[in-house]
């Protein structure tokens, strides 16, 4: 057996670290989006697939407000204002549709949220057209990182996920807010019966959580095009985060985000052929050992 | 304080209480009493709103509460505290209390120091999280978080089951006490013994509907009623 030609394929290590920060990049997205979700669907217990659209709204409209602007002070004003129109926009869509169907049975949330997927595609057709949008990188650039070269701008992402996972943490167990979070997710009608109103708390739950979604989409603006099918293909992957991570449980996204994103990314290099069923493989392996969630769930 | 007039409450499709007419003075604790399944539980979901009688009226402090929501029904001083406890498992017991007093804007009255001076026990367990309590420490925690909320009328639904005696009596104690701070007090049991003690009055109900009412010691004197209801 020829092992130098073995070797001589495996790739080096700066490659390999190479990797390792596109993987993390990508799990930092992937965990911005999977933690609104996570937390919507802890607290409110619906699935809610219009998550994906609010992230793909997220990115239409930075697109929009960096052009407006212009310059490469657009995006930063995007990266503010953008996941803020879309959880006013989330607010609207809560108070007028989503809170019919919290009593409902899932199966009737299925239809409506997949049925928002389906009319907000439609909507975006008519504001941005069917063609793709692209967006400045506002850092072009690379920088040397433990060897290995990688766009500036993924820096943005590499801090994205931490200041997420910290504001999320700081929210769930410091402020009175969080606090009803919890409690809502356990025990609604005890929630009400200390004279809160739980609708309230549903409310701001799917505002936070959609903000998360264009926060996300925002993020992801500048790497990639922007187009209508990107709402779906994130939320397969979230969903399989929420499911694996146990539902409701932040922590558990960002350890399953993780998995995914450096997965993937390695799951490229060896075997490029099979990396879009990683995720998948990661999901179903992690869901047999752990048919729960790899942590506590709230369901 | 409190009047339910002749309420029917349903489950879906079941019928369940069956007239249900009682009443409260102001600090007043008065028992219902009655088996598995006669309705006690159904009579307390139906004053707190959270299952809403199809028929009849309940008027709380002069204003009739019967078709409103649960969280404007206890924002009118109302506490509740069910018969499972319902501990938020996730929180600790000082979150459990906390989120509690959100629920009322009047800032007088109780708050996590006077509870804790009630239930000194509590205190010790501050910052354990709800869901690894003992039975009895969950019970006093309901108490306390309901009187987060400053109620005027309390709805205990059972509030001995399930604990050791030791513990019944010291609970019924501070039941007592809540009499003397001014609260109006709707109690459910099957213990009747330790129910006795504490009630100004007493209703009996079965199979949702209301079989005796009047004193404590006019039940005591009522064998037929006590045999026929409450197997004592
Ligand atoms: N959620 C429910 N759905 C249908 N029937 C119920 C439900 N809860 C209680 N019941 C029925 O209502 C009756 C009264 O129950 P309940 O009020 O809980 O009695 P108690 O508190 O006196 O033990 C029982 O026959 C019980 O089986
Ligand atoms: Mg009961």
């Amino acid at each position: 057996m020829d092992f130098s030609a073995i070797l001589s394929q495996f790739p080096d290590l700066y490659t390999l670290a190479g990797q390792f920060f596109v993987g993390m990049s990508r799990a930092m997205i992937l965990f911005v989006v999977a933690a609104g979700l996570t937390v919507v669907m802890g607290v409110l217990r619906i699935v809610n697939f219009t998550h994906g659209t609010f992230y793909m709204l997220g990115a239409f409209i930075a697109f929009s407000v960096a052009q407006w602007l212009g310059g490469s002070s657009g995006f930063w004003l995007a990266l503010l204002i953008a996941p803020l129109i879309v959880a006013a926009l989330s607010f609207v869509v809560e108070s007028t549709l989503m809170r019919r169907i919290y009593d409902q049975p899932r199966l009737m949330q299925l239809l409506l949220t997949y049925a928002l997927v389906l009319a907000f595609n439609d909507l975006i057709k008519i504001v941005w057209g069917v063609h793709y949008k692209s967006m400045a990188n506002p850092i072009p650039g690379s920088i040397s990182l433990g060897g290995a070269t990688l766009p500036s701008y993924n820096l943005i992402l590499l801090a994205a996920g931490p200041l997420v996972a910290l504001g999320l943490w700081f929210f769930m167990s410091r402020t009175m807010m969080g606090k009803l979070c919890r409690a809502t997710a356990t025990d609604r009608e005890m929630v009400d019966a200390l004279g809160i109103n739980s609708k309230q708390v549903f409310a701001s739950v799917f505002v936070l959580g959609c903000y998360l979604a264009g926060l996300g989409g925002t993020l992801i603006a500048p790497t990639t095009n922007i187009v209508i099918g990107m709402g779906m293909g994130i939320i397969i992957n979230a969903i399989l985060v929420v499911v694996v991570g146990g539902l409701g449980n932040v922590w558990g996204a960002l350890v399953v985000s993780f998995i995914f994103g450096i997965g993937e990314s390695f799951g490229v290099l060896f075997a490029p052929r099979f990396a879009l069923v990683f995720p998948f493989l990661i999901a179903a392996t992690l869901l047999m050992i752990r048919p729960s969630g790899l942590m506590k769930s709230v369901w | 304080m409190i009047e339910v007039k002749d309420i029917h409450t349903y489950y879906g499709l079941s019928h369940i209480l069956f007239g249900v007419s009682l009443q409260v003075n102001k600090e007043e604790i008065v028992c219902i009493l009655g088996r598995n399944g006669a309705g006690k539980t159904t009579t307390m979901r139906s004053i707190m709103g959270l299952t809403p009688p199809r028929q009849g009226s309940i008027i709380f402090k002069g204003e009739d509460i019967t078709r409103m929501p649960v969280y404007k029904i206890a924002r009118l001083r109302m506490g509740f505290v069910p018969d499972n406890r319902r501990i938020f498992p996730d929180l600790t017991v000082g979150e459990n209390l906390e989120i509690a007093s959100k629920g009322n804007s009047q800032g007088d009255g109780w708050d996590k120091e006077r509870v804790y001076r009630l239930f000194p026990a509590l205190k010790a367990i501050d910052s354990r999280k709800g869901g690894f309590c003992s039975g009895g420490e969950q019970q006093m925690l309901s108490i306390a978080r309901a009187l987060m909320g400053n109620p005027e009328f309390l709805l205990l639904d059972e509030p001995t089951e399930g604990l050791a005696p030791l513990v019944v009596r010291e609970l019924m104690e501070q039941i007592g006490r809540l009499r003397e701070e001014g609260l109006s007090i709707l109690m459910a049991e099957q213990n009747v013994k330790s129910a006795l003690k504490l009630a100004d009055r007493v209703y009996v109900i079965d199979r949702g509907q209301i079989r005796f009412q009047g004193s404590v010691t006019e039940l005591e004197d009522n064998e037929e009623i006590r045999k026929k209801y409450l197997l004592v």
